[in-house]
């Protein structure tokens, strides 16, 4: 409506910044807060205070950087902060995870069990969406939120480490770990559903 | 369902402190000589591919588009050519396809914008 806001009035001018910038990435987020909380009316709550507190510290956002990448990690810090005042149930022991030690095999377990019954995966596209959400869901949160920065929102691996505060190796143990997890959860599913026959060869 | 993902096709480049070697001398135990005498077998002209341990190796980055020692060109050759890693390849893909169709529908509530908007002109500016 008026000409030259920004330069007549940095406050207006930080706000015209903000809508152009910072609302884009609105699904974005949404979806983001959706897989940490898992349920909607809580992932609302948690963008609006997503977007209250980036509105809030604008100033301290340098135009150009990845907003989007700014605008998840204040998400998580909200959610993380409302985990410890409740309950955290998902915690997991890095170290405990593997009889592989800090590595991971690049050799996928799962691929021996599908070897010969649907070495390509082809199970993958009989499953429903739901179900797929509800595994990702049912995922550790250091495994989700990686598995979703990386193989939903496309983030790289150096902007998913400096997120989460993680060297870049963590980020990658974590996604390998983290996919095959889900792949697990996904090919019992199938095998039960009959999508795929049993490691065994005798499922239906 | 035919989706074009994003590791088929992207080449981000990140400068990352990974050890593809490191990975490639723990693979080589886990898989023992077995790899390298199907590739052979295969037929390929194994002075010039690269093996399968070390395909298998960058998989993840492959996709990722995160390779960043191997070029991307050869990794895809390796996958092309080689029909023991190639079902790793579809099955990976697979899999990521299943994950970003079951998800990329989801969009904010129509309303949160405008909830949004009001919350921050509360919020003062
Ligand atoms: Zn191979």
């Amino acid at each position: 409506m008026v000409g030259n806001v920004t330069e007549l009035d940095p406050t207006a001018g930080s706000k015209v910044g903000f809508e152009q910038e910072a609302i884009p990435h609105l699904d974005a987020v949404y979806r983001f807060a959706l897989r940490l909380s898992g349920a909607p009316d809580h992932a609302e709550d948690l963008v609006q205070e997503t977007f209250l507190r980036a509105y809030k510290s604008w100033n301290q956002y340098t135009t150009g950087t990845a907003a989007k990448s700014w605008l998840f990690t204040i998400c998580r810090n909200v959610f993380l902060r409302g985990q410890e005042r409740g309950k955290r149930h998902d915690e997991i022991v890095e170290e405990n995870l593997g009889r592989d030690g800090p590595g991971v095999p690049a050799v996928n377990p799962i691929w021996s069990s599908v070897l010969g019954a649907d070495p390509e995966g082809d199970f993958f596209e009989s499953i429903v969406d739901g179900r797929i959400v509800s595994a990702i869901d049912s995922l550790p949160e250091e495994y989700r939120t990686t598995v979703v920065l990386s193989d939903i929102e496309g983030l790289p691996y150096a902007a998913i480490a400096e997120l989460m505060e993680v060297p870049v190796g963590t980020v990658k143990s974590r996604l390998f770990r983290g996919r095959r997890q889900l792949q697990g959860v996904l090919y019992d599913y199938a095998v039960e559903m009959g999508y795929i026959a049993d490691r065994s060869g005798t499922g239906a | 369902m035919t989706t074009r993902s994003r590791w088929a096709t992207s080449p981000i480049a990140q400068e990352r402190g990974h050890n593809a070697m490191s990975m490639i001398e723990k693979l080589r135990a886990l898989l023992g000589g077995a790899a390298v005498k199907a590739a052979t077998e295969d037929g390929h002209e194994s002075q010039d591919m690269m093996s399968c341990e070390q395909a298998i190796t960058v998989l993840q980055e492959f996709l990722d588009g995160e390779l960043d020692q191997i070029p991307e060109d050869q990794v895809r050759a390796h996958f092309d050519a080689c029909e023991r890693c190639y079902p790793y390849l579809k099955f990976e893909g697979a899999f990521r396809d299943a994950v970003t169709r079951a998800t990329t529908g989801q969009t904010a509530p129509p309303d949160l914008r405008a909830k949004l908007m009001e919350l921050m002109s509360q919020a003062g500016a």
